[in-house]
């Protein structure tokens, strides 16, 4: 069983779906360590570190996810970690942006998978499992 | 019916406490610990003091100790702020003293530190269960091949223990394998690690010459000091609900409470929910050789302008600094009061967790971390600083910021029994709960 940490990034205090990631994914048989919300990237890092995770999801919901995820994957490597995967999901800029080029900024940010506003669990429950190669 | 004879052996003092089968105090008395000869000298000499008070040659015999340093431990864990944080929680509540803690790999400079410091017992974490289990095993290896063999508590990430065990113990190292101190992200689960330090202090720790024949006349296992302060606490806390006990000493400030560890409404908690007993030791302040430190973290001119005479105050100061077995002049002892004053203001607010109010565009939310004591009812005084002071309540009187206690009563071990009480905590609960109840008075 994969063991991958869950939480909000940043200054958000979106609860719910939160809440609602850590069911379906502890449903769909990972182990989910979930930091709940108002999470630092330093938490992140130290949860994923000391659980041996393989993965960390971050959600952001209040638009300003692009400076709270800066960075992140530069952590990562700094702490031994370089080669976990990291998933970003939710309401990660401010107003109506066009998609592609908001995907793009955190791919290009070391991010494995983004995804829109709008998605459900089972589409990264998907994603999880093909790029952990698990079923 | 033979008397109760509790023994506290102590680094200056040795003090012993009788009392008979329904909990009253039928004796006292203390000599100084003879522990560069045979601690059995400072103990009989104190115990003759005792059979001339109770006329009883019979007792049965609990005892604790801090003679000689006192239980002597290093932590290691893996991140710092979590497993790391949990080993150090855990030997604190295992009465022992912190010499060291270490996160991460171990490197070469740590290796030769460890050897030098030659802890009684290491504590080895690092990994929740099903976590990682590199680090732990890098470093039981590291350890085989690089320090001298010494007692080991296994406390680590339950599919890497065995493999690490067996690694030390091909070294002859003697090793303790025991439940993880954090079996999940932030959750902690401590008391089989303090279970199993103890027993390794029973078995293996013989700190001064004495010590053993001590040990065979007791009717239960010697332990450290601060476990037994912390099991009388504990037996308080279960009658008198949350609570906090200061201890003031010369070299270090210890700090028990219980409770506070629910997170209130509308708070978020981050980080390791603090275990509900929880011991802190402030190696930096106390009341002589702390004092350098003490003052320095209370500002020097803070405590002076509490004095009426502050330049008399101040020569005293310099005065105790200087030679530190000494006591304070007669009419000074105000200076002593205040002094004693800022070693409680500080411990508690490092025992203390914190709040932070974070502005979030849905609002202000308070964070939580570590523990919450405004809900504690009660603060007692412990120890020979408090007892001795004209002025326990002064001591004890803190200004109620933060997450400090709110409305507390203020109390005092008044007959120094705190920890005699604590032996019997678990075997003679009813004996220990009158030993207190005879000791505590409301300041």
């Amino acid at each position: 069983m994969a063991t991958i940490v869950l939480g909000v990034i940043g200054s958000d205090v979106h609860a719910i779906g939160n809440r609602i990631l850590d069911y379906a994914f502890t449903e769909a048989g990972f182990n989910v360590v979930n930091l709940g919300v108002l999470t630092t990237q330093k938490e992140f890092i130290q949860a994923a570190i000391e659980t041996d995770a393989r993965a960390i999801l971050v959600s952001s919901l209040y638009g300003h996810g692009e400076i709270d995820c800066r960075g992140l994957r530069e952590m990562c490597i700094e702490a031994g970690i370089g080669d976990i995967l990291l998933y970003v999901g939710g309401n990660l800029v401010v107003g109506k942006q066009e998609w592609e080029p908001v995907r793009d900024k955190f791919l290009k940010m070391g991010f494995d998978q983004v995804f829109p506003p709008g998605t459900m669990p089972a589409e990264g429950i998907a994603m999880l499992k093909q790029d952990l190669g698990v079923s | 019916m033979a008397l109760i004879l509790l023994a506290d052996v102590g680094s200056t003092w040795t003090k012993l406490t009788a009392v008979d089968s329904n909990g009253s105090i039928v004796g006292q008395a203390s000599a100084p610990t003879t522990v560069g000869t045979d601690i059995m000298e400072g103990f009989n000499s104190a115990l003759s003091e005792i059979r001339g008070q109770t006329g009883s040659k019979e007792y049965s015999i609990y005892a604790c100790s801090s003679a000689a340093g006192g239980l002597g431990m290093i932590a290691c864990g893996l991140v710092p702020e979590l497993t790391g944080q949990a080993a150090k929680l855990a030997v604190l509540g295992a009465g022992a003293k912190v010499l060291q803690v270490y996160g991460y790999n171990l490197n070469e400079d740590d290796l030769k530190e460890i050897d030098d410091l030659r802890p009684d017992i290491l504590l080895l974490a690092g990994g929740t269960d099903g976590g990682n289990k590199k680090i732990l095993l890098e470093n039981t290896q590291a350890l085989a091949d690089k320090v001298s063999p010494l007692p080991i508590v296994l406390a680590g990430n339950r599919n890497a223990i065995h493999q690490g065990s067996e690694i030390l113990s091909r070294a002859g190292f003697s090793v303790e394998v025991t439940s993880n101190v954090m079996p999940e992200l932030n959750r902690l689960d401590i008391e089989p690690a303090r279970e199993a330090i103890r027993n390794l202090f029973m078995s293996h720790i013989v700190k001064a010459k004495g010590m053993e024949t001590l040990s065979r006349r007791l009717a239960a296992p010697l332990i450290p000091t601060p476990a037994a302060v912390l099991a009388a606490g504990k037996l308080l806390a279960q009658e008198m609900g949350e609570l906090l006990l200061v201890d003031i000493g010369g070299a270090t400030t210890d700090v028990y409470s219980y409770g506070g560890i629910e997170t209130p409404a509308g708070m978020v908690r981050k980080g390791i929910v603090p275990p509900w007993d929880m011991r802190t030791v402030e190696a930096d302040i106390g009341m002589r050789y702390s004092l350098q430190s003490l003052v320095e973290q209370a500002g020097r001119e803070n405590i002076l302008a509490q004095a009426p005479h502050q330049e008399q105050w101040r020569q005293e100061l310099d005065k105790i600094l200087t030679y530190p077995n000494r006591l304070v002049s007669p009419g000074l002892e105000g200076l002593e009061i205040i002094i004693a004053q800022w070693a409680v203001r500080i411990s508690v607010q490092r025992h203390a967790g914190s709040m932070e109010r974070v502005y979030t565009p849905a609002g202000a939310t308070d964070v939580l971390s570590g523990k919450d004591l405004r809900g504690m009812n009660t603060v007692i005084g412990v120890g020979g600083v408090m007892v001795n002071s004209p002025d326990p309540k002064g001591i004890l009187t803190m200004d109620s910021k933060g997450l400090l206690p709110e409305k507390p009563r203020l109390m005092l071990d008044s007959k120094y029994i705190m920890a005699a009480a604590g032996l019997l905590a678990g075997s003679e609960p009813r004996v220990a709960r009158r030993m207190l109840a005879e000791s505590l008075a409301a300041l």
